[in-house]
């Protein structure tokens, strides 16, 4: 007899989970490198009676919408975005490898390319790529290749190359918060992406289209509240009339 | 519903972004200013499912998993230390640096600050000292018979002397640069001290290396872009509108619950 409110409570708790991911995904709006998230629903099938079954809502997985985000120019010789599919490599200071889109890069105190968060960014090699001290100039190519004019001479020196992998299987990715994401996949180099310097990667959030998404959860939302008050008073009608008819 | 309070971290965010958006245009005329940037992170993500995690007995797994992010958080401020305009004063006391390097001020504490700030002046004995009465480093004095001064590209500063012909040498102008500038921690009036993340200084005469010339009678204006903060303020402002309304919405949500008939 419950059944009918079940099945939309279920809906409930599905709608309220994608609400989250909306909120998230505004929340990050202005957030270097942010890919937003979506919702996936299914039906879960349970079988009552033969050839019926009640349908519930499930929350089965939600998904990153891997496309690029608008590319911003700051001015920054340090920030770093990428044009097309790819990552690049940071180290955690557990010593693994974390991957990232957000490229806005300064150096540590022992001058190493590294993360805001202090986490040095690893060139071809594994290897994190330090910045002399004596440097005026950094130019980061198309490929990533660090070079820079060292003591005003009249050469550029190299540093190094920073290196941009990517992945099979990007779903597979978790994201670790930082806008850092982990991964067990074994990475193959970016080749045909590239790299733009003094520039950012904004995160790829569409406003309208969080916003067109959060009216459709409320609404939704709303719809199943409405139909439990109604299922709740038809229970209560059924119950005061048949009890009426018995006695 | 986490929708609230992610909506509430997304407001904080975006409130943050706004003050450093207004102290950048605060500072537009500010000399030697050098603009920041607030740069977000996302927050930790909660496993409903873990992506990658079996599915079933004859090993297949889940292709996708179900993560809820957190909201966000202020990674932090950066100073995007690009070069600012000169603009010519035509007063002889005030520096510009065309390129890397600061100079150096000597705080009343004894300690070394630095700045991109070149308005200098001289104090009641002669000293080369900032708007504030602080002293460069290092000490330089102007005698009171001296009619000129003269400061050329590699930093020397010369003064021509009433009654004579050739000019004085009154000492050489060294400048200081950091690995990370970006590092260098601002306390206020211009002026930039060192922390563990710029690294040590490194002193050096201008032109040398890789250090900036000196231009005399000209002054650094900030780097601030009008233009961009206010498309920037634009944006932030209509981002936390829409937080607002994520609150709202999460708000309403609740709220529909709430009236249900029992």
């Amino acid at each position: 007899m419950q059944s009918p409110s079940l099945v939309l409570l279920s809906g409930q708790q599905a709608l309220q989970r994608a609400m989250d991911i909306v909120a998230n995904n505004v929340a990050n709006a202005s957030t270097t490198g942010f890919k937003r998230q979506g919702i996936e629903f299914d039906t879960l099938l349970t079988p009552t009676a033969p050839g019926q079954g009640l349908n519930f809502v499930l929350d089965r997985a939600t998904y990153r919408d891997v496309a690029n985000g608008p590319i911003v120019p700051t001015g920054n010789q340090l920030d770093l975005a990428i044009q097309g599919k790819g990552y690049f490599q940071v180290q955690t200071p557990e010593g693994t490898t974390a991957y990232t889109r957000n490229g806005a890069f300064q150096l540590d105190s022992q001058g190493r390319i590294s993360t805001l968060a202090g986490q040095p960014v690893l060139g071809d090699g594994g290897q994190p790529i330090t910045v002399p001290n004596t440097v005026s100039q950094i130019n980061i190519g198309d490929d990533g290749a660090v070079t820079a004019r060292v003591d005003n001479g009249a050469n550029l020196a190299q540093l190094g190359k920073i290196s941009i992998v990517k992945f099979e299987n990007e779903q597979q990715m978790q994201p670790k918060g930082n806008g850092l994401y982990g991964t067990s996949q074994i990475s193959a180099p970016a080749v045909e992406s590239f790299v733009v310097q003094g520039a950012i990667e904004e995160s790829n959030v569409q406003p309208v289209t969080e916003i067109t998404q959060m009216i459709q959860v409320m609404r939704a939302y709303e719809r199943a509240s409405t139909l439990i008050s109604q299922e709740n008073q038809r229970l209560n009608t059924a119950i005061t009339t048949l009890s009426k008819t018995t006695f | 519903m986490r929708a609230l309070s992610i909506g509430a971290t997304g407001m904080q965010a975006q409130q943050l972004n706004v003050e450093v958006i207004s102290n950048n245009i605060a500072n537009l005329a500010t000399t030697g200013f050098k603009r920041s940037r607030a740069e977000f992170q996302d927050l930790l993500y909660q496993n409903m499912r873990s992506v990658g995690s079996a599915s079933s007995d004859t090993g297949t797994i889940l292709p996708s998993g179900l993560q809820v992010g957190l909201g966000v958080r202020p990674a932090a401020t950066y100073r995007i230390n690009e070069q600012g305009n000169l603009t010519v004063t035509d007063n002889p006391l005030d520096l510009a640096v065309n390129g890397l390097g600061y100079l150096q001020v000597q705080l009343p504490d004894g300690t070394t600050a630095y700045t991109r700030a070149g308005s200098l002046q001289l104090n009641q004995t002669g000293q080369l000292v900032t708007a504030d009465g602080y002293q460069i480093i290092p000490s330089i004095t102007v005698p009171s018979t001296a009619i000129a001064i003269t400061v050329n590209a590699s930093g020397q500063i010369l003064a021509t002397i009433a009654g004579q012909t050739n000019q004085q040498t009154l000492g050489q102008l060294q400048l200081a640069n950091f690995i990370d500038p970006a590092g260098l921690d601002a306390i206020g009036n211009n002026l930039l001290k060192e922390t563990q993340a710029s690294g040590s200084p490194i002193t050096g005469n201008p032109q040398s290396t890789s250090f900036g010339s000196i231009v005399q009678g000209s002054l650094e204006t900030s780097n601030v872009d009008i233009v961009s903060e206010i498309t920037n303020l634009i944006t932030a402002q209509r981002a936390y509108e829409m937080n607002s309304k994520v609150i709202n919405t999460a708000d309403q949500m609740l709220s529909t619950t709430n009236q249900m008939k029992t």
